[in-house]
């Protein structure tokens, strides 16, 4: 394994970044030098899972390397799978840590795409809540190519006016669901 | 005069050769006398700016959060060469409350964990108090002569605290008995401290176009990241002189936090602030949430490393800042406003730097131009206003 002051030469890092892995702890560093390894991430994507941990420990009063640690266990399963690429393992990391970091966005996130999957699923419409759940309008968007088409269109429309997966997109959106305590 | 000293008073003080005369800075001077450094500088660049300490032969800048609070203890006397009188910029594409700003100085020797300087002051960490307050008030006479049938609000707290330094300053003195005379304009006067002996002597004067407005939060928020500024207890019985002394208050909720238990700190933060203060005497009330920009968060993580202010469940918002996630946003302002509006129902409420949605969800309705936010403002001046009042009430 190469020591943390091979890496940052190997790798050019930036000064700031630098200074940031310099300052870990002696415990921390062999973790992060051992994920460095197996991620092998640009110094950008190393940046972002390094704020996503640092901040996650300060939080908790803990390290970095029991939050690192963490996200290896709960992902030693499909980080297991030799053929999972290099990016797919970093973008599967930054996700669990962003988990960690943001639990309520990142549940309401999970929920919208399980309320607009449904939409899709019963009634063949696709739905989109606004970007970064940032608005209170849904983008609805459906293709016809016959006036039978509309007409069944119409009446799928009027179908999610009454789903319950329509109603907690907008309960979700207006701050009105379980998920926001 | 003899003062006691203040815990944030600097500890050095910087004055520029042009402020050396001005009479803001010999009260300023006097009223320190003994208790700071003072240094005169050729110039108006701030001492502790990246320029400033590159030029003194530093080899490598010290990082932001230790240059910040050296700031908070070194102040400079200097005049102000710009334009004193601005619109408020607030925030793309958010709804503005279109209050006019005029800063006195810059920057804060309180020291809120949240406070918005630590990157908008980055590079000029120095607190400073502007000394040519004469100019200061002729441009705001120029500007409200100019449109006579406009009502400008102007506000003296967006870059520093409006009452912290008026012990030292006198600016009040100045700034009050000014708008007492002024046809078309109300000041707002903002802050977090308990300084108002000043303003309780210009009972006479103020002649209602003073606005007297703290900044309040959950006590536990005070308490411990509002770092040097009177507790909620302190503020409200400030808040309870100036009232006898003929002023109306205005109060903002500003920044409301997330943390665990908040509902039951903000509902006792609300009655006990009205319990204390009587509705009619309160021009306005304003409801936000924590919003900062990025760049901010290291900041905080370095200059206040016991505090949660700083791991919100946020993401990056379109002007750049990170604010709580829309649905906490909604159900954060709504719950204040609910609670507000459950012990007051008839007070003026808005909300700084939200999203159009946010009204539609809150308050009912979008405002439909910022003008109209102005009209609300003006129009409580004489009568009370109704725009954001429920219906009914």
């Amino acid at each position: 394994m190469l020591s943390l002051e091979e890496y940052i030469a190997e790798k050019r890092l930036d000064n700031s970044l630098a200074e940031r892995l310099r300052a870990l702890t002696a415990a921390d560093r062999p973790t992060i030098l051992e994920l460095l390894e197996e991620l092998d991430p640009s110094a950008n994507t190393l940046r972002e899972l390094f704020r996503l941990a640092d901040e996650v420990a300060r939080r908790d009063r803990s390290t970095i390397s029991a939050v690192i640690l963490g996200v290896r266990e709960e992902l030693s399963a499909t980080l297991a799978n030799a053929k999972l690429g290099r990016k797919d393992r970093q973008r599967l990391f930054r996700e669990a840590l962003e988990r960690r970091r943001y639990p309520v966005r990142e549940q309401i996130r999970q929920e919208l795409l399980a309320c607009e999957e449904r939409l899709l699923r019963e009634l063949n419409l696709r739905c989109r809540a606004p970007q970064d759940f940032e608005g209170d309008t849904l983008e609805i968007s459906a293709t016809v190519r016959s006036a039978a088409d509309l007409q069944q269109l119409a009446e799928r429309l009027q179908q999610a006016s009454d789903h319950p997966s329509f109603k907690r997109i907008l309960d979700i959106l207006k701050g009105e669901s379980e998920l926001v305590v | 005069m003899s003062l006691a000293p203040r815990e944030f008073w600097p500890e050095v003080v910087y004055v520029s050769e042009d402020s050396l005369q001005d009479p803001l800075t010999q009260r300023v001077l006097a009223r320190l006398n003994g208790y700071a450094q003072v240094i005169e500088l050729k110039g108006n660049t701030d001492p502790l700016s990246p320029e400033a300490l590159k030029s003194e032969g530093a080899a490598k800048l010290p990082p932001i959060s230790e240059t910040y609070s050296r700031g908070k203890r070194t102040l400079m006397l200097t005049r102000y060469l710009g334009s004193w009188l601005k619109a408020c910029p607030g925030t793309s594409q958010h709804v503005c409350c279109n209050l006019w700003i005029v800063n006195p100085g810059e920057g804060c020797p309180l020291d809120c964990t949240y406070c918005y300087l630590q990157s908008y002051l980055a590079r000029n960490p120095t607190l400073k108090l502007y000394t040519n307050t004469s100019e200061m008030l002729a441009a705001i006479q120029a500007k409200t002569s100019q449109q006579p049938g406009r009502y400008f609000r102007i506000g003296t707290g967006e870059v520093i605290d409006s009452l912290v330094w008026d012990e030292l300053t006198d600016l009040t003195l100045e700034l009050v008995p000014f708008f007492g005379r002024l046809e078309n304009g109300v000041l707002e006067l903002k802050s977090k401290f308990d300084s108002v002996d000043n303003l309780v002597a210009l009972a006479d004067e103020h002649r209602g176009n003073t606005v007297v407005s703290w900044s309040v939060n959950a006590e536990c928020v005070s308490e411990k990241d509002e770092a040097s500024t009177a507790s909620l207890e302190r503020r409200l019985i400030a808040a309870q002189r100036v009232i006898q002394a003929g002023y109306r208050v205005g109060l903002h909720f500003d920044p409301v936090i997330h943390f665990a238990g908040w509902q039951d700190h903000y509902r006792d933060a609300v009655r006990k602030i009205f319990s204390s203060i009587d509705p009619k005497k309160v021009a306005w009330v304003s409801v936000s949430t924590l919003r900062y920009r990025k760049e901010m968060q290291q900041v905080m993580l370095d200059r206040f490393p016991e505090s949660f202010v700083p791991f919100g469940e946020q993401f990056l918002a379109k002007d750049d800042k990170l604010r709580y996630i829309q649905p906490l946003r909604f159900r954060l302002v709504n719950f204040v406003w609910d609670e507000i509006r459950s012990v007051a129902p008839n007070i003026p409420l808005y909300m700084c730097m939200e999203s159009s949605a946010a009204w539609r969800q809150i308050a009912g309705a979008a405002p439909l131009a910022g003008s109209e936010l102005v009209e609300i403002f003006s129009r409580q001046r004489r009568a009370t206003p109704t725009l954001l009042a429920p219906s009914g009430t």
